[in-house]
Order: C-alpha cells, then structure tokens, then sequence
C-alpha cells in the first residue's frame, strides 16, 4: 500500500510542480484569483522573502566577524602583544569600562565582543593578524 | 546531508521564477481546500500560506540538501508538510471544541508538534503475500465505482506504469495539458478503497 501511496503522491504533485504555466494559471483563473492582482502581492512578498534573506546573512557574517575578532583578542591577550592591548584598553578608556574590566585576562569572550561589537570589525581582524 | 547556505539559497532564488513558483504552490493549496466549509476557509490567505513556506524553507527552519532534492520539490515537500500539520491543527482544534462540550470540567493540555514530516507518520506496512498488481487492480476497480471517467482511468494507469509529468502523459493518452490538469484534480477528488480502509488521494 505504500508503494501506492507513493506513486500517486508523485503523480499528483508533479501535475502541479511540471504542469503547463498556462495550465495553472488557467485553473488559479477558475479559482476566482485576479492574476494581476495577485502578482502585485507577490512581487512584494518576493521583495520581502529575499530582503529577510539577506539581512540574516549579513547578520550570520558579522557574528562570524565578531566572533573571529574576539577569538583573536583573546589569543592576543594571552600571548601579551603590545599593540592590540593598546587597542583593546583605549577602547575600554572610551566606553568609559575601566572599573569594569581592569584586567585584560580577565575578561569573558562575551565582554570582549562588548566592547568590539560595534567597532570596524574588518580593520581590527586586520591589526590582529598583522600583529600575529 | 548537505546543508545549502543562505547565500547559496538567495543566489538560487535570484535565478528562478518565484512568481512561476508561487503560482504553482497557490494552486496545489487551493485545490487541497476544495472541500473545507467557508468556515475553514475563513480569513486563510493562500498566498500568505505559501510565502511563508518559502521563508521557512529559505531560512533555515528546514534545511534543504541540494545534492538530494531540486529546490522546487523540496519546496513542494514542505508545502504538503505544511498543510498536513495545518490541517491536523484544525482537526484537533474541532476535537478539543467538542470534547470541551461533552465534558466541560475536563482540561486537555495538547502539545502539536510544528513540523511533522510526512514521511515520519507511521503507515502501516502491507503484508508481503499481497501482490503490488492486486493492489493496483483494487485501486483502479475503486476508482470506476466511484464514476471515474475513462481519461481518469488513464491517467493513474499512466502513473501506476511510471509516467508522471503531465506532457508526457498527455502525450500518451493523446490529449493536451489543460486536460491532464484537470483530470488529476478529479482524481485527487476521490478516494480509494485499500483493505478495507478508505484512502484519499490527494493527501
């Protein structure tokens, strides 16, 4: 029986997935959908769906960037280089973070990415490599 | 499984005709609601139902493996995921608003699983004594007795033989497309009578 399932399933489905264009708009016609209409709103949805799209991944991207960062300050900070811990202090300086994080190695990778998040992550993965 | 990336999902829908795409969900949704009350149907936005399909497959709610699935099939595969688990909803929604009224001081707490796969609902196997050509002769014996036209009959025999896509169906029972169409709308109208058990086709 489920051998037939099946096949019908795919029957069915690939009359609607392979079937002529005209075949289905025709029918959507006989629905009673106004197909000018109905491809307005589409075309915002679409405009939707990969506006969504596209703001995820450049969210996913900046994450990867931030997190690159940090991973890299923390490497900095335990091999001690001078350059990026200037860096990272001036930052603390200016968030006005001193009492807070007063000890480098201290610091969480969650407090790192803080006081980086919204720095040019680009530019500071940069400095770090150049550095290592 | 090989996860497809959000940027290679974008660069794929880039390169396809997404109103084509909606158009062909829109259809499949509107034919599955054929036979629901106005009441169901109510306040139900067929294209809304399919675009969010497309966020949830494009997202990374479900994952699509572009090495095992072509996009659209995969698409379609959630849409009839979907619909399945809408329907379900509705049907429990029925049956805990009649259960509240038979018994009014009982609570039920029913927990709905979002996303259940079709392929995770059990079925029950058929035992290995029944013939696959037994079973086809039943299903098509079930279909003439329900007044299936002969173009109805050809169509699933068609599909029974292997034959899916429309054109060469059509070709084979020498009608056009349009036709084809709408005799698998017909025929997803019915149902089949399987071992007793009654069987629509268009689940």
């Amino acid at each position: 029986m489920d051998k037939l399932k099946k096949i019908i399933d795919k029957g069915i489905t690939e009359n609607y997935l392979f079937g002529d264009i005209n075949d289905i708009r025709k029918s959507l016609s006989d629905y009673g959908v106004n197909l000018e209409d109905n491809r307005e709103h589409q075309n915002k949805l679409i405009k939707q769906l990969k506006f969504k799209l596209r703001s995820s991944i450049n969210k996913e991207k900046n994450e990867n960037l931030l997190l690159k960062a940090t991973e890299s300050f923390q490497d900095a900070i335990n091999k001690g280089l001078e350059k990026p811990i200037a860096y990272l202090n001036n930052l603390i300086k200016e968030n006005q973070l001193v009492v807070q994080y007063n000890k480098l190695d201290k610091l969480s990778s969650d407090e790192i990415k803080e006081i980086i998040k919204d720095q040019n992550l680009i530019e500071i993965i940069e400095l770090l490599e150049n550095e290592q | 499984m090989a996860i497809t990336s959000k940027k290679e999902i974008l660069e794929h829908l880039d390169s396809i005709d997404l109103n084509e795409l909606l158009d062909r969900m829109e259809n499949y949704v509107r034919t599955r609601f054929y036979n629901k009350s106005e009441k169901e149907r109510e306040g139900f936005d067929y294209l809304d139902f399919c675009y969010n399909v497309l966020i949830k497959a494009s997202t990374g709610v479900r994952n699509w493996d572009k090495e095992k699935t072509p996009f659209d099939k995969f698409i379609f595969g959630s849409l009839r995921s979907d619909l399945y688990n809408f329907f379900r909803k509705q049907k429990n929604k029925k049956n805990e608003k009649e259960d509240l009224q038979s018994t009014e001081q009982e609570v039920y707490l029913i927990e709905v699983n979002e996303f259940i796969e079709l392929d995770e609902v059990e079925t029950e196997d058929e035992p290995p004594y029944i013939d696959f050509k037994d079973i086809s002769q039943d299903a098509l014996k079930s279909l003439r007795e329900q007044g299936a036209d002969k173009l109805e009959i050809e169509v699933f025999e068609c599909w029974l033989a292997g034959y899916y896509k429309p054109k060469e169906i059509a070709e084979l029972c020498d009608t056009d497309t349009a036709e084809i169409n709408n005799t698998v709308k017909r025929l997803s109208r019915k149902t089949i009578k399987l071992k007793e058990k009654w069987i629509s086709l268009k689940k």
